[in-house]
């Protein structure tokens, strides 16, 4: 009885330690998805964009186009990313903060660098309201709701 | 803590109540005996180190590390502390990480072959765990969005602490050579890691990307004797 005991927990063990290799893909979570809403009624709202990307690095990542929710990358290589939205009216910008620490994973996935902590740094929207504040790897989740 | 990390401490629980269960029984056919003299008085010390860190260490050139462990008894309980040293140098397409730190262990550990004329052990236990490190890491990544970054990050005398389930065996070889395995289930870790990094591994504990991890040692031991242990009980006939 000791003895089969013994060796099946000395099995279990040394396959359960052998299953942990990480996966590589989607390491990042550094996606943040917004909505907009109108200000009046918390309904969806659609953003007529002329031009949106980023203030620096200055990168354009959408043109001419409409979105009621739009899913963005945030610059992990710092702490802040700052966005513009080019609209027939005006130009509105949206500046997030948050926690970026980098981590080895290991050698054949590299590095991966770990967001937390985000938060409404500045912006000239009307209002925006933070509903999660971890970026996700892959684009679906609502973190950011700005109103108008 | 993860529903199957409690399933498998909820396993172990059941596997010692099964084994003291059918010790339970063994013991009903045992002479019952006056009481031993001393019984709790230690009879002999352990000292041995992990062969698999110093095989590691000769045949890798990623890993460097040694370990040395001791036991003492107290009749059926032992009480053990390690105490080690390890570190990686890693290297991917994007990044370069190395890491280096000494460790200790302190825990009970609880024989289940209480009646064996060699005094071989099997046994369940219990560790607590500390560790002091320091690790970097260099990256050098192409982001498609982002660009090139290249940044250096460091953390130094980071201190950590964990606890362990152990389970293992120790056999006697010949006169005071021994060996033997302990496995560790490795939980509730707790560093005091600064925030620009996250700690990819650590001394003693292991990988971090998850909330536990396992380890396996295998020890060559020396056993010295303290006195002479009691006489084991006499069966019934």
């Amino acid at each position: 009885m000791v003895k089969t005991t013994a060796w099946f927990l000395f099995f279990a063990i040394m396959t359960v330690a052998c299953l942990d290799e990480p996966d590589c893909y989607h390491l990042n979570n550094y996606v943040v998805g917004i909505s907009f809403k109108k200000l009046e009624d918390s309904s969806a709202d659609t953003l007529v964009l002329s031009a949106m990307g980023t203030v620096e690095p200055p990168l354009l990542f959408y043109t001419d186009t409409t979105f009621t929710k739009m899913f963005l990358p945030l610059n992990y290589f710092t702490d802040e990313t700052e966005f513009f939205f080019e609209t027939p009216d005006a130009i509105r910008f949206l500046r997030l903060g948050y926690l970026s620490k980098a981590q080895f994973v290991s050698e054949n996935c590299g590095e991966k660098f770990v967001l937390s902590e985000m938060r409404v740094l500045e912006h000239s929207f009307d209002s925006v309201r933070m509903v999660i504040d971890v970026p996700t790897s892959e684009a679906g989740a609502i973190h950011l709701e700005i109103f108008q | 803590m993860m529903l199957n990390d409690m399933k498998l401490i909820l396993m172990i629980c059941v596997s010692i109540a099964c084994i003291e269960g059918s010790f339970a029984q063994a013991d009903e056919n045992i002479l019952k005996t006056d009481t031993v003299r001393n019984k709790y008085l230690p009879t002999g010390v352990r000292i041995g180190t992990d062969v698999l860190a110093l095989v590691r260490t000769r045949t890798g050139d990623d890993f460097h590390g040694w370990e040395l462990n001791s036991e003492v008894d107290f009749s059926r309980y032992f009480l053990a502390v390690d105490y080690g040293t390890w570190g990686w140098d890693l290297n991917s397409d994007s990044a370069s990480y190395s890491n280096s730190g000494d460790y200790w262990r302190a825990g009970i550990d609880v024989n289940f072959l209480k009646n064996d004329p060699d005094q071989n052990v099997f046994f369940l236990g219990a560790r607590y765990g500390r560790s002091v490190f320091a690790e970097s890491l260099e990256v050098a990544r192409f982001d498609p969005i982002w660009g090139l970054l290249t940044d250096d990050f460091y953390h130094s005398n980071v201190n950590a602490w964990w606890l362990e389930l152990t389970t293992g065996l120790r056999v006697k070889i010949w006169k005071m050579f021994w060996v033997g395995y302990t496995a560790r289930f490795k939980f509730a870790l707790t560093n005091e890691a600064t925030d620009e990094m996250l700690p990819h591994d650590i001394p003693g504990f292991g990988r971090t990307d998850k909330e536990t991890a396992w380890g396996f040692n295998y020890y060559v031991m020396l056993r010295l004797p303290l006195r002479k242990a009691p006489p084991p009980p006499v069966l019934k006939k």
